[in-house]
């Protein structure tokens, strides 16, 4: 639930994660979820008027029922969408992945699910688990997460062992703690170089997506 | 009566012994019986930090043979305390005589009591601020109402190696002196005893950069625990036509017993040249 | 083996009036350092972890240096079923060769890097380019400098010594010259929207993908690479081939101790409680994935530091390259990075250098680049000796009869005269009769022999008329205190 009964791990993830410049809403799963989503995705784009912005779709298979026509609407978006497991689907066809690529570098926004959350550090992790994919977070300008909030754990130990309680670790895995930034210039700090420069967060708060 | 021996450094005896006078008149007027080893020379760091030890070894055998001696309680039964007026020359033998007896220890004619000589000469051995924050202070004549503002250069190897940067403030404000702190205070002087001599350019850079930063809070003088820092910094000073009071903390806590902390006598008190007869 | 580092061919004097002279780097340097160093003392003071998390890290990292051979073995083997390509390379020669005949098998011309110091020590961009390889630099600071045909001035901010305008210049005639259009404005971020929509194209195209690594778990096969900008993680996962080259003191043995130590970099270089990005790859592509590469080598490279595994240096690869020794050094922030004529800078770069290079290869590093003032070793989260290490290699050096004759005969004889009171009594007298010579209004203004350099910026007091042992033996002859 929303508001003030918040876990105090969920209030402690939120704060370090705003410290570190990235964006935070939330939900209860449901339509107001798609709704939250919309809103979330609109506001972490530059949106040039008259044209949709492109976004890459793949929160993974936990998030298969979140209708992603509804959270970015045709109107304002052309959208990419990995869905399936084993096998990967792109645009409902058989994964391609040059063209996942080309989505990849051309997309305004890339959304994704997440492993875990660190409430100590402000931290998100995906990994390269079967159905769910980092390229979503590495190339699209900004970046916005869906994550549930039993998925936050209270340090980067405690997520490092839950990966390994779930056997040997994946090919890839990440820990994002905010936007990409650089201080090479003049040891002037500046945020967004190769990696996003905007990352959102929408946390579901309560039972799990149905 | 506590009776207090007196270990002075190689610096104070040969280039600044009013620094070993004012510490006698400041330790006595605190109820203190002072002794000199006479015996005693150098510490040896900066031999030992150069890298040649043998010469490190032979100047710390002195020094230890020099300062060691047996338990004397003194009529009330207080243990004789040794007062270093060098915070960098009480971190060498406290601190850093253990790394050189290791290495003696391989070397021929090794003896172990040097061991237990060292630790009778390092349990003993305090750095005079040290000794000051502990020993209840004499009565203050200071009458001023404007206090005396001086900033504190606190050395490398009394802040970090011997970890008694604390004492000096507490000792001067508990005398009514303001202490003012430079900005980047815990950067290094450039002195770093023989590297002052082998690398003039990139030390006299640090020694501008701490002036810079000393002389802008405005203070009446500069006090220190260290003279290697002081003859360093005051040495800059003085070949750049510059006048300040450069001060060991010895001298500066003499004044202030003595009511004596107007500028002038400051300025009197740290000139930094004296004239030769 | 002896390792083989780059070496800067001007002379030490050279160098470091070439620093001193430069006013745009210290101010740079300066500042950077300071705002590092800050960070750094805020981060531990505000989060309440920190010290319990550092000492954990350095235990980890000791425990692995002493073990390091079964680790490399055990890491080797796990890397090797998880899909990789293992190699352990000796120095700078094998593993360019090893990059040149794997970019030849792929039929490979474009590469692709992210920041590593470990390739800085190696060569190997020059290397690769001798072999016809094109490497592209895609860290921002070492994109900077490739184009400048420079080396890094600081660890973590390699490009600390060139200010805007410049970069801004050096990015128009860039533009020029690729045919595009240039930076808008000198302003940071047009700068850096330019150099991100260049490195981009390259990152889409490379055929091969360089990274260093900062650990290495044995237990698992994982690499791990801790970054801030993202472009390691393009590196990693955009080319069909990803390259990973590391020292073997990287290794780790658990991915317990990884808990450990992962947040250490960004705490100690950066004062951030972990970096923007913590990747860590544990293969190449799975199968079904359609992201990552196909295949992952990984060359552990030795290039000297095997010496320093049983001996009283092993604490020196527990280093994880931070950069919080260079951030506090007083002489450091003076001089910069290139001062100091090799890969590493910083006390650390000058005790690891002639460390792995011989005392030989830059013996000034020891002697000329530390004032003893301890702000490095208060600084380390590893707590590395390195006060001690700078002055057991000058003692080394003595040792080995690579101090001056004139200096030696000083010592000497000064260690002779001042261990015995009498002797240290007749050296009073015979040096104020000296002094008569060296003395203007007072002040003592020079000196011969080892002094010298003292006298070129300073003055000194002479030597006292009465020192405190003469004034002591007049006031109490008996020994006695006077009432």
């Amino acid at each position: 639930m929303i508001g003030p009964g918040l876990s105090p791990l969920l209030q402690a993830f939120r704060a370090r994660w705003e410290a570190l410049g990235g964006h935070y809403w939330e939900s209860v799963s449901g339509p107001g979820l798609t709704e939250t989503l919309a809103a979330a995705a609109d506001s972490l784009i530059d949106r040039v008027p008259g044209q949709t912005s492109s976004a890459l779709w793949w929160p993974g298979p936990a998030w298969a029922s979140l209708a992603w026509e509804a959270a970015l609407p045709p109107d304002r978006w052309t959208v990419t969408p990995v869905t399936g497991r084993e096998p990967l689907v792109l645009s409902g066809r058989p994964m391609d992945p040059s063209a996942l690529r080309s989505a990849a570098a051309s997309a305004a926004l890339g959304v994704t699910g997440a492993a875990w959350a660190v409430a100590d550090t402000g931290s998100v992790a995906l990994t390269s688990a079967p159905g769910q994919g980092l390229w979503p977070s590495l190339l699209p300008p900004s970046h916005l997460i869906v994550l549930q909030e039993a998925q936050v754990v209270a340090t980067v130990a405690d997520g490092l062992r839950r990966m390994r309680d779930e056997g040997p670790p994946p090919a890839m895995a990440k820990i994002i703690s905010g936007p990409s930034s650089t201080a090479d210039i003049e040891g002037q700090l500046w945020i967004g170089v190769h990696g996003p420069g905007r990352v959102g967060v929408v946390v579901v708060a309560g039972a799990g997506a149905d | 009566m506590e009776r207090v021996d007196l270990f002075v450094s190689c610096l104070v005896d040969l280039f600044e012994p009013e620094t070993g006078r004012a510490a006698v008149a400041v330790m006595e007027r605190r109820g203190a019986q002072v002794g000199f080893p006479s015996g005693q020379t150098c510490c040896g760091q900066f031999a030992y930090n150069a890298g040649h030890w043998p010469e490190a070894w032979a100047m710390a055998k002195a020094l230890l043979a020099a300062l060691d001696a047996p338990p004397t309680p003194g009529p009330d039964g207080q243990e004789r305390a040794t007062v270093g007026l060098s915070g960098s020359c009480v971190a060498m033998v406290r601190e850093e005589y253990p790394k050189l007896l290791d290495w003696a220890a391989g070397q021929p004619g090794w003896d172990t009591s040097w061991r237990v000589r060292h630790a009778r000469v390092a349990g003993r051995l305090w750095e005079l601020s040290q000794w000051l924050n502990r020993a209840a202070p004499a009565p203050s004549a200071h009458q001023d109402t404007r206090p005396t503002r001086v900033v504190l250069h606190t050395g490398c190897h009394m802040r970090r190696v011997l970890a008694a940067g604390g004492d000096a403030a507490a000792v001067l404000e508990g005398l009514g002196v303001s202490v003012a702190t430079p900005e980047d205070e815990d950067q290094c002087c450039g002195f770093g005893g023989t590297y002052a001599m082998n690398e003039p350019k990139i030390s006299t850079a640090l020694a501008d950069d701490k002036l810079r930063a000393l002389r802008a809070t405005q203070a009446d003088a500069m006090v220190s625990c260290d003279w290697g820092c002081l003859l360093h910094l005051g040495g800059r000073l003085s070949r750049t036509g510059v006048a300040w009071s450069v001060l060991h903390l010895a001298q500066l806590v003499d004044l202030a017993d003595r009511g004596e902390l107007a500028p002038a006598q400051l300025a009197r008190a740290g000139r930094f040249v004296r004239e030769v007869p | 083996m002896v390792g083989r580092l780059p070496r800067d061919p001007a002379p030490w004097g050279e160098r470091r009036d070439r620093a001193l002279g430069n006013s745009v780097l210290r101010g740079n340097i300066r500042s950077v350092t300071r705002r590092l160093a800050d960070a750094r003392r805020r981060a531990y003071a505000s989060y309440p972890a920190s010290q319990v998390l550092r000492v954990a890290g350095r235990d980890a990292k000791r425990r692995a240096v002493a073990r390091v051979e079964p680790l490399l073995d055990e890491l080797r083997d796990r890397l090797a079923a998880n899909g990789a390509r293992v190699i352990f390379a000796e120095g700078p020669k094998e593993v360019a060769d090893y990059v040149v005949s794997l970019a030849a098998r792929r039929g490979a011309k474009r590469v692709v890097k992210s920041k590593s110091m470990l390739t800085e020590e190696l060569d190997l961009n020059r290397r690769l380019a001798v072999a016809g390889l094109a490497v592209r630099e895609t860290d921002l600071g070492e994109y900077i400098i490739q184009l400048l045909d420079e080396h890094p001035s600081h660890i973590l901010a390699p490009a600390a010594h060139r200010n805007r305008q410049e970069i801004h210049a050096l990015f128009q005639e860039t533009a020029e010259r690729e045919g595009v259009p240039g930076p808008t404005s000198d302003d940071v971020g047009p700068l850096t929207a330019f150099a991100r929509q260049r490195l981009r194209e390259d990152f889409l195209a490379a055929d091969i993908g360089i990274t260093g690594a900062n650990f290495l778990v044995a237990e698992t096969g994982t690499i791990v690479l801790v970054t801030n900008e993202g472009n390691a993680d393009m590196v990693a996962s955009l080319p069909p081939v990803h390259v990973v080259i590391a020292g073997i003191d990287k290794v780790l043995d658990t991915w317990a101790d990884l808990a450990a130590v992962i947040q250490q970099p960004a705490l100690s270089g950066v004062g951030q409680r972990l970096s923007a990005y913590t990747t860590l790859i544990s293969g190449p592509r799975a199968a079904g994935s359609p992201e990552g590469p196909e295949e992952l080598h990984v060359l552990l490279v030795d290039n000297g530091r095997r010496q320093l595994v049983d001996g009283p240096y092993a604490d020196v690869l527990t280093c994880i390259r931070c950069g919080a020794c260079y951030n506090v050094c007083p002489v450091y922030r003076q001089v910069g990075g290139h001062a100091y004529g090799s890969t590493y800078a910083g006390p650390i770069g000058a005790v690891e250098t002639p460390l792995l290079a011989g005392l030989d290869f830059l013996p000034e590093l020891p002697k000329s680049l530390c004032t003893l003032c301890n702000a490095c070793v208060e600084a380390c989260p590893m707590d590395i000796a390195l006060a001690d290490h700078f002055i057991t290699l000058r003692r080394r050096q003595v040792g080995e009869g690579r101090e001056a004759a004139g200096t030696r005969l000083t010592y000497r004889a000064w260690g002779r005269l001042w261990s015995s009171p009498r002797q240290y009594q007749r050296f009073v007298s015979w040096a104020r009769r000296g002094q008569r010579f060296m003395m203007r209004q007072g002040r003592l203004v020079r000196s011969p022999g080892l002094w010298a350099g003292w006298f070129e910026t300073r003055d000194m007091p002479p030597i006292a008329p009465e020192t405190f042992h003469e004034w002591w033996a007049r006031r109490a002859p008996s020994g006695k205190t006077p009432s």
